[in-house]
């Protein structure tokens, strides 16, 4: 069989992306977007959930059976996210302690079990691994654009709180910028709002291809 | 077909169909796979995890201190004194409560010899993220109205929240988590009156 691994990136990261075409994941993807680190530190444990789990599926899937198929892959799910959880609470437990309880809820995050359901259970090893990658890119990459246009419009600020990603030497990259920033950004509302204007951005872009 | 002929239908196939016995046990092989899987992480990252815990209190600590000029000494198992030169100015200590929405709520209260309340940190908790995690700092300053809070100038019916006719706010969908901060504060000041005189002879 010969797998298309252009139209997989192309699917993953636009055509069918996760949270702006399926709008699956959208609880954390609101939840977390408040800040640039936030955001994106969720998006590559997300990624690399996805990923891990799409390749493990993908190898034992001459094995499922209809039956005990779901509850396997939970499980599985769940193993990769708890290893990340803990991963994260040893390497960066102050951004553990921000998004700490959103880590644990991947499991529960509908883009990881549907890849791994709808493709990795019956693609091959290689297609399912580029795939759970590049719908996790997908996630990642419009989870960094909300997250940076919500800092940005909401608190005035870029990259805060970097310095508890790469030490206290980041603390003189924040961007600060002229204006306090407008509180309804941060809060959940403005969440929704952004994400709609990040869907209607990508309609628009869609129709007028 | 009817539901009865499906049914019969299943009945009849029933020795074909493939046996159970093989997913079930290729489950549990998985399971098994996955188990250890968890507890090598564990076993690699649980040092790593409760030495960023203890860091992670530290800072809290000196966070109620305030001052960096203010020394902190330990005196008895999570209870610390606070010196400003060689004067006691009070004293900081753990306090916990399990009558959170999940799970055990961790606190440092800090007071000073006078008894009122240098500050509230909470150190550890599992309450709700966007509901009851407005207990931390970082998220609301809600934790701030302990501030200058005592036995002696709140009265014992004030130390609950306004749900409860006390002082203390609550959160808009959650009453259950800062119900049971209050309630811990006020438990670690009653604790202090019994223990203070305990813990200043430590004094060196």
């Amino acid at each position: 069989m010969n797998t298309n691994y252009n139209a997989l990136t192309i699917d993953g990261l636009w055509r069918n992306n996760p949270a702006l075409v399926q709008l699956l994941g959208l609880c954390p993807l609101l939840a977390v977007s408040t800040t640039f680190v936030n955001g994106t530190i969720l998006g590559i444990v997300t990624l690399l959930v996805l990923t891990a789990s799409n390749l493990l599926i993908s190898v034992i899937r001459g094995t499922l059976d209809q039956r005990t198929r779901l509850p396997l892959q939970i499980m599985v799910i769940a193993t990769f996210v708890t290893c990340a959880d803990l991963a994260l609470q040893s390497w960066l437990f102050e951004i553990h302690q921000r998004i700490g309880l959103f880590v644990a809820l991947i499991v529960t995050n509908c883009t990881v079990l549907a890849r791994s359901e709808s493709f990795a259970s019956r693609n091959p090893i290689r297609a399912s691994l580029v795939d759970g990658f590049m719908m996790g890119a997908g996630f990642l990459l419009v989870i960094v654009l909300l997250s940076t246009v919500r800092e940005i419009l909401g608190q005035g600020t870029l990259f805060h709180g970097l310095e508890l990603v790469f030490g206290p030497v980041a603390q003189t990259w924040v961007i600060q910028f002229n204006f306090d920033g407008l509180l309804l950004v941060i809060l959940p509302p403005g969440a929704f709002l952004t994400f709609g204007c990040l869907l209607a951005a990508k309609n628009w872009l869609d129709q007028h291809e | 077909m009817t539901p009865n002929d499906s049914q019969r239908d299943r009945a009849d196939s029933d020795p074909e169909a493939p046996s159970i016995m093989k997913p079930v046990i290729i489950f549990v092989l998985l399971a098994a796979c996955c188990g250890a899987l968890v507890s090598i992480s564990n076993l690699l990252s649980d040092n790593i995890i409760s030495a960023n815990q203890i860091r992670f209190e530290q800072k809290q600590l000196i966070d109620i201190a305030g001052d960096t000029s203010v020394t902190i000494t330990m005196v008895d198992e999570d209870v610390y004194q606070l010196k400003s030169g060689e004067k006691l100015s009070g004293f900081v200590f753990k306090q916990q409560t399990d009558k959170g929405y999940n799970g055990v709520i961790t606190l440092w209260i800090g007071v000073s010899r006078t008894g009122e309340v240098l500050g509230v940190r909470v150190i550890k908790h599992k309450e709700t993220p966007g509901l009851g995690d407005k207990i931390e700092p970082a998220i609301s300053d809600w934790i701030h109205t302990f501030k200058g809070k005592s036995l002696l100038n709140l009265a014992d019916k004030d130390w609950a929240v306004k749900k409860d006719g006390g002082v203390f706010d609550q959160f808009s969908g959650a009453t259950i988590t800062p119900r049971a901060v209050v309630s811990a504060v006020n438990a670690g000041l009653e604790r202090f009156e019994i223990e203070q005189t305990n813990w200043s002879r430590h004094e060196h």
